[in-house]
């Protein structure tokens, strides 16, 4: 899988009660670089970046200068079927195009499923502990209910493991993140790190043939203007001695992201 | 309602005059039309621009379409079959659902002007310079065609300005057919017939 995908977030610190830090919000700025090199286009201010960072809502703060990735998830409830087509949010990477994600759409005490995964959006009055939550549970906190709750007015967002697939109205299990190139046009995304992502243009699956295929962008959130060189190559466009298939040159692609 | 026109962003709509066009039918216009016309609904894709529009308070006023909504903003969902579409033929088809007879397509140039960007809003806020190179318009060309198949009882009229390229994709489509904009003009100004 390479790398998982870096997920935005804060600490509390080292020492106990230390201020909260935000970690991996986002990649050096070019304000920040001694000798920056920016995309073919010149697009990108000093206080953009190249790459992207994903997010755990509801800890994390994203802004207009270090969004995080934006997704579309149907989570599967403990009976198999889907929740339903929402906005959602990435935890944590869990393989090469699986990922542990939330679901927006807030859940009341009260009102969970028994077996379906959640994390604390607000504890509220909510007896967390009582309902399958750790005893030390706070907002951030993922835990499987045991209950259906009580009347509390604590809420959480229902949590669990998708596939990215090629459609912007995921079955159950499976979710989409979007991006844009040279137009308002959103295309899925079929494998995302940090630096780079793949489309569908091999097809609609991960076979092998398929995989390879694919167009591969390089990734951030500011602008889809002009081209980079693919770290780890020397070529100055996509011709000459170079593997077949393999892409020196990167088109910018926007991944859709949240900025508040 | 009869007819219905469209309005991409291409420089060769700057010669209507879109409060006279108000009177034959609704309008659908695209992202930073909202700075200069209300149209009768807007649609933004673009993040950004689409962000600003549901922050100004618009959509609290005037029905505006875009991919995520926020909430309380008033902005309304795209029609689910084109949610990954560009804001003009998602604009087009929201015409055709609104049950429009005709769709008067007006400033879809796709086509840049001496090679450069063709916006009438290049160089403002969330958008290319006027010097940049254009936008890739085969997306636009592709869904365009989608939509108009996917109404065919629709006549699809594309206006033809000095600035809009011939699509030829557009004219394989049997419920499609141009205007040059001379005529469109003139039918609108002195007959006041479509």
């Amino acid at each position: 899988m390479g790398r998982p995908l870096k997920i935005q977030k804060t600490s509390t610190g080292s020492g106990n009660g230390g201020a909260a830090v935000s970690v991996d919000i986002g990649f050096p700025n070019f304000g920040s670089l001694t000798a920056p090199v920016t995309n073919t286009g010149d697009t990108l201010s000093a206080t953009e970046y190249l790459g992207v960072v994903g997010g755990a809502a509801p800890t994390d703060t994203p802004s207009a200068t270090n969004p995080r990735i934006d997704v579309i998830v149907n989570i599967a409830n403990p009976s198999g079927s889907g929740i339903g087509v929402a906005a959602g949010y990435i935890i944590r990477q869990k393989g090469a195009h699986k990922y542990l994600v939330g679901d927006t759409t807030g859940v009341n005490d009260g009102s969970f499923v028994v077996g379906q995964a959640y994390q604390i959006s607000s504890v509220g009055t909510t007896t967390w502990a009582s309902y399958g939550a750790p005893s030390n549970f706070g907002v951030g906190t993922v835990f499987t209910a045991t209950s259906v709750g009580g009347s509390g007015n604590g809420a959480a967002f229902s949590v669990g493991v998708c596939v990215l697939d090629n459609d912007t109205t995921p079955a159950a299990g499976l979710m989409a993140i979007t991006f844009t190139v040279t137009d308002s046009t959103a295309t899925t995304i079929s494998k995302l790190t940090n630096k780079f992502l793949l489309d569908w243009t091999g097809g609609s699956d991960y076979a092998a043939a398929s995989v390879v295929a694919d167009k591969r962008y390089a990734t951030n959130f500011f602008t889809d203007e002009g081209t980079v060189i693919k770290s780890g190559t020397t070529a100055t466009a996509n011709t000459g001695t170079v593997q077949s298939g393999q892409q020196n040159l990167l088109d910018l692609a926007i991944v859709d992201n949240v900025t508040s | 309602m009869s007819r219905a026109f469209v309005l991409g962003n291409g420089v060769s709509r700057q010669q209507v005059d879109l409060e006279n066009l108000k009177h034959f039918g609704p309008i659908y216009g695209c992202n930073a039309l909202y700075r200069d016309f209300t149209p009768t609904a807007l649609v933004s894709t673009d993040r950004p621009i689409s962000e600003r529009i549901q922050d100004s308070g618009y959509a609290l006023k005037h029905k505006f379409y875009t991919r995520k909504p926020v909430a309380s903003s008033g902005a309304l969902p795209v029609p689910q079959k084109y949610y990954g579409y560009s804001s003009g033929p998602i604009a087009a088809s929201i015409a055709a659902f609104d049950n429009a007879v005709i769709v008067y397509l007006i400033g879809f140039d796709m086509g840049p002007v001496h090679t450069k960007f063709n916006n009438v809003y290049a160089d403002t806020e969330f958008y290319k310079k006027s010097s940049a190179s254009p936008t890739f318009t085969g997306n636009w060309v592709r869904q365009l065609t989608t939509v108009m198949k996917d109404f065919p009882k629709i006549a699809f009229v594309r206006v033809m300005g000095g600035t809009t390229t011939p699509v030829k994709e557009f004219d394989d489509v049997k419920n499609f057919r141009n205007m040059d904009i001379a005529d469109f003009l003139n039918r609108i100004n002195n007959t006041k017939e479509l």
